[in-house]
């Protein structure tokens, strides 16, 4: 019988490709342990991953496997740490240098699939995109209508005028 | 049986991505955007999870980009708690104590989170007025004050000048996470003699704000014309009973705003507003 780091699993994307991977690098994610524990025979079936695409899937599993050898983060310091920075490991931020529609695949790829560390990394890209940029600046970078009346915009700005002021 | 399984576990979480057929073409780049931003923008749980770790100030400023934002920013626990809008933990209850230092222990036995706009001013009883250190509340970050306190014997929370300011969401804002539902702000009557003041307690079950502040202090001053009140300027008390110990402690934080400037609070707090 084989050990379990030389398992592999067979994953199938929703556009229906089938993907073959380690098992650890798979059981980053949360969801496909789950399902492994529950189908019981590893390897057999194939999963289906239903809400992520070929090319999202295999960029996933690309994480994955660089960080197959990642310590569990512990639950504690999830909820403090995690929030509170927007620093980037420097592999990571290679990796997440695409383009935004990659990005945003990614960020819900990590949602659907559980993995926490790689959704942490999705959430810090996208703060940082945002950090520091006027609210016309964020408009543009992700194409959002400014559906305020100028009025109402005013009045949000004098309300928050000392935040302003940076 | 294993495929009804199957199903069930790689159920879409809520909201399932919209399908796209194979000839499904973005028609601008414009269009591209939105369709890939929107689905992570507009799920709540991932709006926060991003916005959770930018500066508090900026999320006032992004209320403005467009009503959907303003939103999900105003509705939002997590990000009420981090704009000090509502407070992160029951507020915190002043003890009956004789000593200063055992409320202060009690009032910050956990971290507390000061107002990125405040600042705060520590003394030693023992050590001469310059030792008087000044610094923007976001040196101290998340440090426990419990251990701000054991350095120094006494501290003073600069408020920025919050009275010259105009109207708006800084009223609402609480003065530190979680708040203390009672203050003390320092009234002179008379600018010269430091050891001649009182201490005018202001109070809001839910948690102070620093519109509290501000309105307690407006009112204090109308009511007592006389006396000099220093609005930027309050400690964290119970009551006056700890009048020897204040006064020590505000002996220092007087001489250290006379400097001139030169490193006194108020210089620092207009630095401050460049900080964040």
């Amino acid at each position: 019988m084989a050990s379990e780091g030389e398992q592999t699993v067979k994953l199938v994307s929703s556009d229906n490709v089938e993907i073959v991977t380690e098992r650890k690098v798979a059981e980053r994610s949360m969801l496909i342990k789950n399902m492994i524990e529950d189908l019981g025979a590893p390897g057999e079936e194939p999963i289906p991953i239903m809400n992520v695409s070929e090319a999202v899937l295999r960029k996933v599993l690309e994480w994955c496997t660089h960080h197959k050898n990642d310590p569990a983060p512990s639950q504690d310091d999830d909820a403090d740490s995690r929030k509170k920075t927007t620093d980037i490991e420097d592999w990571d931020q290679k990796f997440m240098q695409v383009d935004q529609e990659m990005l945003f695949e990614i960020i819900l790829a990590a949602n659907y699939m559980d993995i926490k560390a790689l959704l942490d990394v999705g959430c810090k890209t996208v703060a940082n995109m945002i950090k520091g940029k006027s609210p016309e600046e964020i408009r543009k970078t992700f194409n959002i209508q400014n559906d305020f009346t100028p009025e109402e915009e005013d009045q949000i700005r004098r309300e928050n005028e000392w935040a302003e002021d940076r | 049986m294993a495929n009804e399984k199957r199903k069930a576990t790689s159920a879409p979480a809520e909201e399932p991505t919209p399908k796209r057929g194979r000839d499904w073409r973005p028609r601008t780049r414009q269009e591209k955007r939105v369709e890939f931003s929107q689905p992570v923008l507009g799920t709540a749980e991932l709006f926060e999870n991003i916005l959770l770790r930018l500066p508090m100030t900026d999320l006032f400023v992004l209320k403005r980009v467009c009503k959907v934002w303003r939103d999900a920013i105003q509705d939002s626990p997590s990000l009420r708690k981090k704009m000090f809008i509502q407070p992160c933990a029951p507020p915190l209850q002043p003890v009956p104590n004789d000593s200063e230092l055992e409320m202060m222990k009690y009032l910050y036995r956990s971290a507390v989170h000061m107002h990125p706009a405040a600042a705060i001013s520590s003394t030693r009883p023992d050590s001469p007025p310059e030792h008087t250190a000044t610094l923007p509340a976001h040196h101290f970050g998340q440090m426990s004050i419990t251990a701000l306190v054991r350095h120094s014997q006494h501290f003073v929370l600069l408020a920025p000048n919050m009275s010259l300011r105009a109207p708006g969401s800084w009223e609402d804002t609480l003065i530190c996470q979680p708040p203390p539902v009672a203050i003390g702000l320092v009234a002179e009557s008379d600018p010269e003699d430091f050891l001649d003041f009182e201490i005018h307690k202001i109070s809001n079950a839910d948690g102070i704000t620093w519109g509290d502040v501000q309105k307690s202090t407006k009112d204090y001053m109308e009511a007592n014309p006389a006396r000099k009140i220093t609005p930027d300027c309050f400690m964290f008390l119970d009551d006056a009973s700890q009048t020897a110990e204040i006064q020590e402690a505000w002996k220092y934080c007087k001489g250290h705003k006379d400097c001139n400037g030169k490193c006194g609070c108020v210089w620092l707090l207009q630095e401050e507003q460049e900080y964040e």
